[in-house]
């Protein structure tokens, strides 16, 4: 991966939903090159998911084009597949399938993207020893862990798991949207340096949406949603 | 990746096992329920059609076809009329006759009717398709005042051998001329049949001929003879004429001919008819309430499977979260989509195994019981053509069905994307 790469690029982009009368979010101009940390910061309401939907093709902008990894997110059906083989994405809390053990959660998208679980093994790393390496840099050890049913793990211990399920396989992009709202204030920052830590060793472009500015001093880039109003 | 969506369906469906348990235990009884009627209906009815089997004629004096029936074979009703000996010597020495039995009905014991015939009854006559009658207690009757009771006669009047019954002139319970004097000793006792044998008593013709000694008229002049007065052959006990007969030929080719010979014999009026094709008018009259029967099971699996689409659309709410889930790892609407087919279609699967499961097991033991009570057996056979039919409905109407929580799941996949919504 070329650092230097643009990884996202938006130009000219107006969404509004369709029972709206003003547009939520106006870019007339954002570029994220790959490898950088930006940290998007508002307040609920601000639009935040709703540029997160956009970056990631769930949704399709008005106006405008979003250009990610040089493709452009137009086509709807062919964006489910490219999200899966490029985006690694973490949620506020309840991250994880239920009925699947941790294992299965960490590696439910490598049965969706043939890309990543080629670039395991192209690395010849089978999917067990990835997911136990994965388990131990972010500190998730214990018995049997891989087996375990993540509705016994905690909060903090659950959203470890769902960084490890963004991040398996490499994909370019990790997005995080609010990951640690429900952690409390020591395990939010232990939470961070472990997120940043490890796209940095994947030389992923890191996303974090959140609304608490007191995290935001490690990026490289601070964005605010009040920007594109 | 269907392969991906199946287990991921299963996987699912395993964890809520609970709301999922019931909703298949409910649909799986109501396939039981179904296929259990359909199974008994059919099966009801070919016992009943072959009532009698063997018997390629019933032959009596000429009144309406369903009477000759109900008269000779059920028990109900009466003849008007008799067959002389003369006109059923000359038709049973006919070539092609292989074997006759003669009944000769009209006496009574306690609402049990009696049956005048022949040790010919016990070797001919047959019943759910070719099985011969067998005694589990005792003998035939050989000699004069020896009776052979039905299972449910024992049964019902806790007879044992050598008990002895009176018989009494006529139908009904009440107010009946009885022939006191003449009692009859129980020789044997029979097998349940599920058939009117078992609510018979037989006799043989001279007994009849005996008891009726004296009531040339219709009422007794003489009750003071005993078994004593009457010796083997005293030419008081010929038969003179009789109910009925059932007849047997040596080729089922010649059915139709014989019959139209005994319907167009000079001598006397006779009404000869083929049992099955009678029995089969006559269940088209009372095989309606079946009908009904598997109408009413057939709502049942429709209440079942609708109770299954509540469950589903219930419980698709709290999975908007899985389903964002599934979507950010790149499952696409349409995946999310099979992905509740596949869950819905699982679910009428797994229910029709089961129900079948429940059916035949529980055929296994009502099985047991109908034929140690009242002799009925019920096959268990493979799904008939039309129970396949009904299968490949069911599943067909599980996949119509599935589609309305697998569009609502893909509508709500739509709106939410990745956004959780809780």
């Amino acid at each position: 991966m070329i650092d230097s790469q643009k990884c996202i690029q938006i130009s000219e982009l107006s969404f509004r939903w369709p029972e709206s009368a003003s547009a939520l979010l106006n870019i007339p101009s954002l570029s994220i090159t790959q490898g950088e940390s930006i940290f998007i910061q508002g307040s609920s309401g601000s639009g935040k998911s709703t540029l997160l939907n956009l970056i990631t093709g769930v949704l399709l902008p008005n106006k405008g084009n979003i250009t990610i990894l040089g493709s452009n997110l137009n086509d709807q059906n062919h964006n489910d597949q490219f999200r899966v083989d490029h985006f690694g994405i973490i949620f506020q809390q309840f991250n994880l399938i239920p009925y699947l053990n941790v294992f299965e959660n960490i590696t439910l998208p490598l049965s969706f993207s043939m890309r990543r679980k080629t670039r395991l093994e192209i690395a010849h790393k089978s999917l067990k020893a990835e997911a136990t390496r994965l388990l131990d840099s972010l500190s998730l050890v214990g018995d049997n862990i891989q087996q375990r049913n993540v509705t016994e793990l905690s909060t903090g211990q659950q959203q470890r798991v769902a960084v490890a399920r963004a991040l398996i396989g490499s994909p370019e992009i990790i997005i995080a949207d609010e990951p640690t709202s429900a952690l409390d204030a020591d395990a939010k920052q232990d939470f961070l340096d472990l997120l940043f830590q490890e796209s940095k060793h994947s030389h992923s472009t890191l996303i974090f949406v959140s609304h608490d500015q007191t995290l935001s001093n490690k990026f490289d880039r601070i964005l605010s949603m009040s920007e594109y109003k | 990746m269907q392969l991906k969506l199946l287990s991921l369906a299963i996987k699912s469906l395993r964890f809520r096992k609970f709301s999922v348990g019931l909703t298949i235990f409910s649909l799986a009884i109501s396939i039981m329920l179904l296929f259990g009627v359909d199974t008994i209906r059919v099966q009801t009815k070919s016992n009943f059609v072959n009532t009698i089997s063997g018997t390629d004629l019933i032959v009596g004096s000429r009144s309406g076809s369903v009477q000759l029936l109900l008269y000779t074979v059920f028990h109900i009703g009466n003849a008007t009329n008799n067959v002389s000996w003369q006109s059923y010597e000359k038709i049973i020495k006919h070539p092609r006759v292989a074997w006759t039995i003669p009944i000769s009905l009209g006496d009574s014991h306690k609402g049990y009717r009696v049956v005048g015939t022949t040790q010919d009854y016990f070797t001919h006559y047959r019943y759910h398709r070719n099985k011969q009658l067998e005694l589990k207690d005792g003998q035939q009757f050989e000699n004069l005042f020896e009776a052979v009771i039905g299972a449910n006669v024992a049964k019902e009047l806790s007879y044992i051998l050598g008990d002895e019954i009176i018989l009494a002139h006529g139908m009904g319970n009440v107010n009946l001329a009885q022939h006191k004097n003449l009692p009859f000793s129980i020789t044997g006792i029979l097998e349940p049949t599920a058939s009117p044998v078992d609510n018979s008593i037989f006799i043989s013709l001279p007994s009849l001929e005996a008891i009726h000694i004296g009531w040339e008229f219709g009422v007794a002049t003489n009750t003071t003879l005993t078994a004593d007065d009457i010796k083997d052959d005293d030419p008081r006990l010929e038969t003179k004429s009789i109910t009925a007969f059932f007849l047997g030929l040596k080729s089922k080719h010649d059915v139709f001919s014989i019959q139209r010979a005994i319907n167009d014999y000079k001598q006397e009026p006779l009404l000869a008819i083929i049992p099955g094709v009678a029995l089969l008018e006559l269940w088209k009259v009372i095989g309606v309430v079946e009908t009904i029967l598997l109408l009413i099971a057939g709502l049942v699996v429709i209440t079942g499977l609708f109770g299954m689409l509540a469950i589903i659309l219930t419980n698709l709410n709290s999975r908007r979260r899985e389903i964002a889930i599934l979507r950010s790892v790149g499952a696409s609407p349409l995946a999310i989509l099979f992905m509740m087919i596949i869950e819905t279609e699982l679910l009428v699967i797994i229910g029709i195994l089961i129900g079948l499961g429940l059916m035949y097991s529980s055929l296994i033991i009502l099985n047991s019981v109908l034929q140690d009570t009242i002799g009925l057996t019920i096959e268990l056979m493979p799904p008939s053509l039309f129970q396949w039919t009904l299968l490949g409905s069911i599943l067909l109407a599980g996949f119509i069905i599935s589609f309305i929580p697998a569009f609502s799941a893909y509508r709500k996949t739509l709106q939410d994307g990745l956004s959780i919504r809780s």
